[in-house]
Parts: structure tokens; C-alpha cells; sequence
């Protein structure tokens, strides 16, 4: 009551003043479900408890006091000089495994504000997380990983692609995890391959090759369509197996649930054992390699693509193609960061700034930007002519074989993020992954908001309580930073317009099921929830 | 005055170990991180509720019209405390928490029953990615550093005051009823006066009113004064709509189909 008044007088200060304007003053502007604990899979068993600060011990993150930079990133870095690391930290970084939770502090940065020193935390989580997804599938160290090595992201024993869990016809047939469908059209084809059943398959569904809210296709240099592609680990799937969240019907006749996924949680304190990762989600990208050359420059897989059907009468063609990675999501849900973390990378070569565009200060040929085209001739960031869709007889050449995507990056990385991977590139020395840069971390920067579930359950506790998405008035918990956009995923939404330009966490947190509400039951507890993924959608 | 930048990580150092809850997350952590700057907050609004009276309809003190010569302090735009300042400001004139209007902020007060930390250059002034209140102070500082000084010295003449904000409020003088005893005052603290409405309207509304429109109009209700809205970010911050319990038109961070549902308590807004 005493905040209402207090407030009255705000508003009431408001409305004196303004009660004489007589104008508008806006005009100008535009489940708790049962998740199985069940873990066949090594990623994040034990956690990663390393982070960007010395830790009291191995089996306490808690930083020391005061809190000190760790090695990596106390040493000092001169101006075009290389980074030499440590062969010990080198070897600690490179091994430490998967963080099963952000571990962040706002100190360690004299000169840093607390934000910036939290981002600075959830960017070296980042790279951690990068590091161990991308580690060799067969467990061989990744200091020594050849460019076309299995990563373990790319392992099925390690992560599903989603068409593999949105089963056709569910009402019969369920996921398995492992289980990867080769299509017939595939095996007819390739007969002569002994591993096809291990083999990355791509169906080239709209999805695949339109970025989202259908904002058109990515076309590299070489005229090509860029491919996209969606995964989870084991903790994501066997929540979408223990809800039949994979059936449309399902999630149908189950609208009542708030669909919650499991939030990666560190071991108890003082222990090394324990912990879960949690829920992680992957989006890649791919662009289509030809030459040998460009298989040193990029991590590679030997995929198969499944081009979409001509007509009722004809098989789809099934390509083989050598792939190679120009861009890497990793959503992953924490139990203090319930919307969610949010990491992004790209290969180096992909796009140039906006400013070295402008300054010339550009490299000889870029992914998919032309240093030799003016802005003229080649306007950046426009949309390819329509149409858009691949056709039978071009396979993954885009049908106006004249165009090619002019792409620039409008947000540049901060100096900050600029530095951090220089050393992480360090660390991985001559392989392939020093190839690839850390875009920046979204994360919920509203405490403690991103750690709450329900704030009217005064009886539950905090880290068993379910996401929480009816907060308001930012389910979001204040997403820093405000807008994240990869080059090659969010190619057309980059920018800083609240709303319209790309941002992880608003884009998401829109996403719903296929939920409706039930004609008896209260409206108030009905969400249609997905727990920020779109994934739901694809249920068949 | 500190600069910013220098004061930021001695007093990061100060939350960790006031509210470590927040950055090193266990398992077994209690279910809401609470610190002692927390529970000032709420006091401090509570003891702020004698503002309600106060600030539509207090009868005017007079004042000793002595002026302060706009040179005798500037405003700095890289100062700690001249943002804290701002932020208290702030709050005193919206009737919302300083950690509403400004993500982040904290007295930075040791714990009870130690006496609150009223050092404004040991204040956390709060670091949030939206950052609305550094527009603001900016877009103030760059048109009326005068007024906006003396706004912020009357912060800190009153910051120890056992009801902050009546006390400034007080000083200021803002409503109407003080309009007779204006011939008496210095023009830096009338043009004050009306930039305290300014900096309201640009909170509540994500709007600038000019201060001589706003004077204008208190003078002759016939005049309409001008505004231009701040910036996209000022009109996605605009604290009406959220007391309100809604959201600008086209931009909203709530769930997907939060409207077949009746709004969430209006404390989920403003704290």
C-alpha cells in the first residue's frame, strides 16, 4: 500500500506536468515434468569448474580473496607480438571438460565495471564449453585433432539432431537415443560407404537453408547455400522422450505442462563428483567446402544431404558433401541462469566489420563478402532475389548463379571479447579451432531474477524451482548483452533496434508449443511454454 | 569526485562479499540471495512514503534566495557519485527504487546495525547491459548543467537526511503551490525546479521536455509544450506503461500470449 502511494506521487508528478500537454507522448515511435537423470554420455561428467578467476582449490570455484585473474588471462598481451601460453595452463584449459554451470563474479577487473567483469566470466565459460563440444569424438586430446576429426557434438552417442527426435508419425514410432535415420534415398545411393549409419545427415527442409522468421538464405562465395542444423544432448532429449514432447498430439492432449528442461547444476560444494550439464541445444552452420585448401582452414564432416523431393513421381537426389563449419549456437540452461546462456561463434574468414569495411582494412576473400566488390554493385546485407528454395537440378548451387551474399558485421566484437580470443586461439594452437572466434555470451543479467523460479513459491526451493516465464515485465532477466547475431544464422536481424534486431534470449523467449488451452482449466495457469526453444514447433 | 571506471572495481570487491550468493552458484544456496542494501531499499522506500504528500502539494518554505554561481561545481560525466547522485535524484522524484530506475545499484551499507553508507563515491551506482540512466544523464548534463549541479547538490546536502527523499523534494520545491515564492529565488533555482519535472516526465516517459516549455506552460495553460522522445532504448524504458503492469506499443519482453491473462501484481513492475 505504501508503494502504491509512494508511486502515486511519481505518476502523479507526471500527470501534473503533463496534464496541460493534451498529447499523446508516445506518438513518435514506431513442468515440472519427470526430466530422467540418466546419463550415458561423458560430457560434463565431472563438471568443469575452471573459471576466469584463481579458485580457492579444485573442489571450491569460490574465487580467492581478493580475487585474482587467472593465469590465461593475467599474462600479459603485447601488441603484435604471439601469445605464448603456458604448456600447464594449456593443458589444464584443453582437458578441463564441460562447464555444467557458469561460475561468474563482477570482481577481477580493477578497471572493469561489474557487468563487464560478469562478461568477461561468461565468455571464458564459453570458450570452455566451445573447447569440450568440439573436443574429438574418440577422446584423442584436441591439441593434436585433424581438421575433419569427429567432434563430439557430431558424435550420436553425445547429441541428436532434432529431425532424428520429432519422429515421423509418432503415434507409432518414438526416438531412441543414438538411433540416426539414414534416408533410403541415402543408402540407395551410397552403398559403397561401411559408416553410413555414423554419417551426418542433412535434410534440406526450409529450415535447413532460410534463416529464421524466414528472412532468406545465406549464399557463400562460391554460390552455395549455407546449411543450418539443430541438435541436443542426451539431458534435453530425455525430457522431450519422458514428456512425448517429440508428438504434436501429445503435446496437445498434455497442455497443461510447463515444459521445463533440466538445468545444469554444479557438484555440491567441496566435491568434484556430482553435478549434472543439463539442457544444451546447438545450432550449426555449414558452408559447402570444394577445395582442398579450404579443408585445412575449417573443421570438415563428411555429410550426406537429403535435397528436398522434385515431384510426387521422383526420388530426391542425396548428395555427399564435404561441409565445413562457419558458425556455432550453443543455448545451455543452468540452475542460476534459467533463461538460459547463450554462446555464439564463427569462423574468422566469414564476414568483415562494418569499420573495416570502411577503413579498408580487409582481408584478400572472406566466406561470404567480396573485398573486390564495391557497395555499389554489391550492397551489403540484402536478402538473395527470390527464389529461394533449392531446386532439383542446381543441387546446393542457389538458383541465381549471378549472386552471391555481401555480408558485413554491423555489432563489432568488443576489445574485451577481441582479446580473450586471441588467447583461447592461443591455447589451440596449430589446429583448426584457432580458427574460430567468440562473437560474444548473452546471459540474464537481472539478479536475482535469472535465479528465481516463481517468486510467489515461498516453499520450494530456488534451484528446484520451475523456469519461471510468467515474470514480468522482462521474462528475460535483463539479456546482456541487449542483441547478439551471428553472421551466418541471424545474417539479416543484426543491429541495435529494441525488438527487431537479434537477440538470443527476446527471440526465444517467444517461442511456444503446440499447446492450446483446455476449455476447463483456468487461463491464469495456462502458459503454452517451451522453456525458450522453437524445437517444439518441428513435433510432427 | 571518482572516476567511474576507478571506483567500479574496488566496489564490485564490496558487493562480492556483501551478496557473493549472486556470482558463485551452489546447489544448497538459499533460495533468494538477500543483502543488506537490499533491506535498504526497502526501507527506504517505505520511509519515503511521506513523500505523498509531499511532492504534489507541499506549501513552499521560503527560501533564502542565494544563488549558486553555475561555476562554483560541474557535473561530471565519468563521476561515481555524481551518477549515484543521479540515481538517488531520481528516485526521490519517481517514487521508485533506485535499483528499478538503475539495475544494479546498492548504497554499498554494511549490515545492520551498522548506520547506512550515505558516502556517495562508495555507492555501486549499478552496471546493466540497457544502461538507460547513462542516456539520461548524459542528454541532462549536455543541456542544463547548471540546474542539473544544483539538483545534484541538493542530493548531497541532504543524502544523510533520515527521509532522503522528502527532504529533497523539500528543497527543490516542485509543485506548483511554490510557484508565488518564485520571485524570490535565484533563476539556476527555479530552472532547477523545472528540470526535476523534466527529469520526472523523462523517466516516466522516455520523453524530453524542455524545462522553459514546462515553465511556460505553468505559467499559461494555453501552451503546449514541445518534446522529442530521448532515444528507441528511452521509449522501450519508459516507466508508465510498466507501472501500469503494460508495455510499450511494439515492444515487450513479456510471454508470448501474456494477454489472455490478467497482469501479474503491480510490485513485479516496480519492486
Amino acid at each position: 500500500v505504501r508503494n502504491s502511494r509512494l508511486l502515486a506521487v511519481g505518476i502523479g508528478l507526471a500527470l501534473i506536468t503533463v496534464s496541460f500537454l493534451g498529447q499523446p507522448v508516445f506518438a513518435q515511435q514506431p513442468a515440472t515434468g519427470s526430466a530422467s537423470s540418466t546419463t550415458t554420455s561423458s560430457l560434463g561428467h565431472p563438471c568443469n569448474l575452471l573459471h576466469d578467476l584463481v579458485p580457492t582449490s579444485d573442489t571450491d570455484p569460490t574465487p580467492v580473496n581478493p580475487p585474482k585473474l587467472t593465469p590465461l588471462l593475467a599474462q600479459e598481451l603485447i601488441p603484435g607480438k604471439q601469445f605464448v601460453v603456458d604448456h600447464k595452463i594449456k593443458d589444464k584449459i584443453l582437458a578441463s571438460g564441460l562447464p555444467c554451470q557458469e561460475t561468474v563474479s563482477g570482481s577481477g577487473g580493477e578497471t572493469k565495471t561489474v557487468l563487464e567483469n560478469r562478461q568477461r566470466g561468461f565468455d571464458f565459460y564459453s570458450w570452455l564449453t566451445f573447447i569440450a563440444l568440439n573436443s574429438p569424438a574418440d577422446k584423442t586430446p584436441i591439441a593434436h585433432s585433424r581438421p575433419d576429426i569427429k567432434a563430439k557434438w557430431e558424435d550420436k552417442a553425445n547429441f541428436m539432431q532434432l529431425l532424428n527426435v520429432m519422429v515421423k508419425d509418432p503415434a507409432k514410432n518414438t526416438p531412441e537415443w543414438g538411433k540416426r535415420t539414414i534416408p533410403q534415398e541415402c543408402r540407395s545411393r551410397y552403398k559403397d560407404i561401411k559408416n553410413i549409419d555414423d554419417m551426418m545427415v542433412i535434410e534440406m527442409i526450409e529450415e535447413t537453408f532460410n534463416e529464421p522468421f524466414k528472412t532468406g538464405p545465406l549464399i557463400d562465395q562460391q554460390g552455395n547455400y549455407a546449411l543450418f542444423d539443430i541438435l541436443m544432448n542426451h539431458e534435453m532429449f530425455q525430457y522431450m522422450l519422458d514428456n512425448k514432447l517429440y508428438s504434436k498430439k501429445a503435446q496437445q492432449e498434455n497442455a497443461t505442462l510447463r515444459v521445463d528442461f533440466p538445468s545444469g547444476i554444479n557438484p555440491d560444494k567441496g566435491k568434484t563428483e556430482g553435478g549434472d550439464p543439463g539442457a544444451i541445444m546447438i545450432k550449426v552452420s555449414w558452408r559447402v567446402i570444394d577445395s582442398e585448401k579450404d579443408k585445412q582452414k575449417f573443421h570438415t564432416a563428411d555429410a550426406l544431404i537429403l535435397m528436398p523431393r522434385h515431384d510426387d513421381k521422383s526420388e530426391p537426389p542425396c548428395l555427399r558433401k564435404t561441409l565445413g563449419l562457419v558458425g556455432f549456437h550453443v543455448g545451455h540452461k543452468t540452475v542460476s541462469r534459467r533463461q538460459w546462456i547463450w554462446t555464439s561463434f564463427e569462423h574468422i574468414d566469414n564476414v568483415p566489420e562494418d569499420k573495416e569495411i570502411a577503413n579498408a582494412r580487409m582481408k584478400p576473400s572472406y566466406n561470404f563478402y567480396n573485398p573486390k566488390c564495391d557497395a555499389q554493385k554489391c550492397p551489403v546485407n540484402q536478402t538473395p532475389p527470390h527464389p529461394w528454395d533449392p531446386t532439383y537440378s542446381n543441387g546446393l548451387k542457389f538458383g541465381d548463379t549471378a549472386f552471391k551474399s555481401q555480408i558485413s558485421r554491423v555489432v563489432p566484437l568488443t576489445d574485451e571479447t577481441k582479446d580473450l580470443n586471441k588467447r583461447f586461439q592461443a591455447v589451440l594452437g596449430d589446429t583448426v579451432w584457432k580458427n574460430y572466434m567468440l562473437l560474444t555470451t548473452q546471459w540474464p543479467s537481472g539478479f536475482p531474477c535469472s535465479t528465481e523460479g516463481d517468486p510467489n513459491d515461498k516453499i520450494t526451493p530456488a534451484d528446484k524451482q520451475p523456469t519461471d516465464v510468467k515474470k514480468q515485465p522482462d521474462m528475460n532477466c535483463a539479456p546482456a548483452p541487449t542483441f547478439l547475431a551471428n553472421s551466418t544464422l541471424e545474417t539479416y536481424s543484426q543491429g541495435k533496434d529494441p525488438l527487431a534486431s537479434s537477440s538470443c534470449m527476446s527471440c526465444h523467449g517467444n517461442a511456444v508449443s503446440h499447446q492450446r488451452h483446455p476449455a476447463d482449466f483456468d487461463a491464469r495457469n495456462f502458459f503454452n511454454q517451451s522453456d525458450f526453444t522453437f524445437m517444439l514447433e518441428k513435433a510432427r | 569526485m571518482r572516476a567511474r571506471n576507478g571506483a567500479h572495481g574496488s566496489t564490485a570487491t564490496t558487493q562480492e562479499e556483501i551478496a557473493p550468493m549472486n556470482d558463485i552458484p551452489y546447489q544448497q544456496r538459499p533460495p533468494v540471495a538477500r543483502s543488506a542494501h537490499d533491506d535498504e531499499r526497502t526501507n527506504g522506500l517505505t520511509r519515503r512514503t511521506v513523500l505523498a504528500g509531499a511532492a504534489a502539494v507541499t506549501a513552499a518554505a521560503t527560501l533564502a534566495a542565494v544563488d549558486t554561481p553555475a561555476a562554483a561545481g560541474s557535473v561530471a560525466a565519468d563521476s561515481t557519485a555524481d551518477m549515484s547522485a543521479f540515481v538517488v535524484l531520481s528516485a526521490a522524484l519517481t517514487g521508485l527504487p533506485e535499483a528499478k530506475l538503475a539495475p544494479g545499484f546498492s548504497f554499498n551499507s554494511p549490515k545492520p546495525p551498522a548506520p547506512p553508507n550515505t558516502d556517495l563515491s562508495t555507492m555501486d551506482p549499478g552496471s546493466d547491459p540497457v544502461d538507460i540512466k547513462q542516456e539520461y544523464f548524459d542528454w541532462i548534463n549536455k543541456r542544463r548543467p547548471a540546474a542539473f549541479e544544483k539538483l545534484l547538490q541538493i542530493v548531497r546536502d541532504n543524502i544523510k537526511a533520515a527521509d532522503r527523499a522528502k527532504a529533497i523534494i523539500d528543497k527543490i520545491q516542485l509543485d506548483d503551490e511554490s510557484k508565488k515564492d518564485e520571485p524570490k529565488r535565484t533563476p539556476t533555482e527555479i530552472e532547477a525546479k523545472y528540470l526535476a519535472r523534466s527529469i520526472v516526465l523523462m523517466w516516466y516517459l522516455g520523453a524530453w521536455y524542455d524545462p522553459d516549455d514546462l515553465q511556460a506552460g505553468s505559467n499559461d495553460p494555453k501552451v503546449t509544450p514541445n518534446f522529442e522522445v530521448i532515444s528507441p532504448k528511452a521509449y522501450t524504458q519508459g516507466w508508465a506503461l510498466k507501472v501500469a503492469q503494460a508495455h510499450p506499443m511494439g515492444y515487450s519482453e513479456m510471454q508470448f500470449g501474456y494477454w489472455t491473462r490478467p497482469p501479474n501484481p503491480r510490485s513485479d513492475f516496480t519492486g
